[in-house]
């Protein structure tokens, strides 16, 4: 849990700009400026989103984001 | 509302014209708002020395579509003239009508392409404080005053053209929009788009009737219905074997297909959902067309992102989602078929 909580406060960190106190998608983000960000998430984390993944409702809330993350590190390092 | 107040309304399945025709129409209260774009096809245009070509979801111009059962009309023309251009802003601001200007997006300064892609963008000009224009761009959700001199910069430049690369000149180019015949249709007459759609997806639309609605040049082969899918993939295929390295301007062809497959079955979908208010069996045609728009909006994110990260890897992928997809849009359109037949609609 402690490891997610470090995912979702780089999330806000990278998203910052578009998300509220709670982590919440308020801004909008064009499709360019939307997968620059899912590149420089990939990079930061290590990790690759499936390709499902890419679209911007999927990008809603920055805890669920956390979660999937985190699964996807967790499948990585085991 | 007054016409400076209007805010951008930044459609998500609308590109830069139709969310400029968006919010003009929300301003001026047309009330069957999310059934104005109905077409929904298929066809696959390829210049003959072309790696591969433009698959595009529209089958008729926007000005078409408007007037197309909702009539409403766009009115308007280029004027070289930026003095002219300027005194028929002047003249509609004094109507209190919006004007929405074409532009190359690369002139304008707020945006965060600025400089970058010169491709063609759409804003609306809402007002004027001295030598500023109010503009409103909505895909970009930006709003804000505009020096004229940069405005014309913008207005009366050339754009180069996102399907085929070639560049063309703007000439101040506006309009503005029409509603005084226009209709809120009801659902039995929104099933004239599902008819006209169905007869497109299922390659039943003279060829001619597209090049003469679409003022497409000679040398432009056009293939029309979901069976265009197939040499579109192919096409695709044949060019990444060949070794050849993938350009930006490559992958821009491929975005503009996707996203324009995308956003047509995204806004189809409002439409069946409208009749599916009296014929209930739409409702599941809808959710299919739903579906199936968000599919090919993560195809167009799949590109953007091989553009991004220069992975041609994922093309490859791009090309197996859409041949996934394509088998949901032959269910879809047999299950069109069936729902127009039970309703009386003869195909």
């Amino acid at each position: 849990m402690e490891k997610e909580n470090e995912v979702y406060e780089t999330l806000l960190r990278l998203f910052s700009e578009y998300v509220n106190e709670s982590g919440e998608l308020t801004e909008y983000i064009d499709s360019l400026t939307f997968i620059k960000s899912v590149v420089k998430v990939e990079r930061e984390f290590g990790i690759e989103f499936d390709d499902d993944m890419l679209h911007l409702e999927n990008f809603q809330d920055m805890k669920t984001l956390a979660g999937y993350i985190q699964q996807k590190m967790d499948a990585k390092s085991a | 509302m007054s016409l400076n107040e209007i805010q951008p309304s930044k459609h998500p399945n609308l590109d830069c014209i139709g969310a400029s025709i968006y919010t003009v129409l929300k301003y001026l209260n047309f009330s069957a708002l999310e059934t104005a774009w109905k077409q929904c096809g298929a066809i696959y245009l390829k210049t003959e020395n072309a790696p591969y070509g433009d698959l595009n979801g529209q089958y008729m111009r926007t000005v078409a579509e408007l007037h197309w059962i909702h009539n409403v009309r766009v009115e308007g023309r280029a004027e070289p003239e930026d003095d002219l251009f300027l005194a028929h802003i002047q003249e509609r601001l004094e109507r209190e009508v919006p004007t929405i200007v074409l532009c190359n997006m690369a002139e304008l300064p707020y945006n965060p392409y600025y400089q970058d892609l010169p491709e063609m963008h759409s804003i609306i000009v809402t007002g004027r404080e001295g030598n500023q224009l109010l503009i409103v761009d909505d895909y970009y959700r930006y709003k804000g005053l505009l020096p004229i001199e940069q405005f014309l910069q913008a207005s009366n430049s050339s754009y180069r053209d996102a399907g085929t690369g070639e560049w063309y000149p703007l000439h101040n180019r506006s309009f503005e929009l029409v509603l005084s015949e226009s209709l809120h249709p009801t659902p039995d007459q929104l099933l004239e788009a599902v008819r006209s759609n169905l007869s497109v997806l299922e390659g039943r639309l003279e060829i001619s009737q597209i090049k003469q609605d679409l003022d497409v040049p000679d040398d432009v082969n056009v293939e029309v219905g979901l069976k265009s899918l197939d040499p579109f993939l192919k096409d695709v295929e044949a060019f990444l074997a060949s070794g050849v390295e993938i350009t930006d301007d490559h992958l821009d062809i491929l975005n503009h297909s996707l996203i324009s497959m995308a956003q047509t079955r995204a806004m189809y979908a409002n439409v069946l959902h409208a009749i599916s208010e009296k014929y209930e069996n739409f409702a599941d045609l809808a959710e299919a067309y739903h579906s199936i728009g968000h599919q090919w909006k993560i195809t167009t994110n799949m590109i953007l992102k091989a553009f991004d990260s220069n992975r041609s890897d994922m093309v490859h992928r791009v090309l197996q989602k859409i041949s996934s997809i394509k088998t949901q849009e032959f269910e879809a359109v047999v299950k069109t078929r069936e729902l127009l037949e039970r309703v009386g609609v003869v195909v």
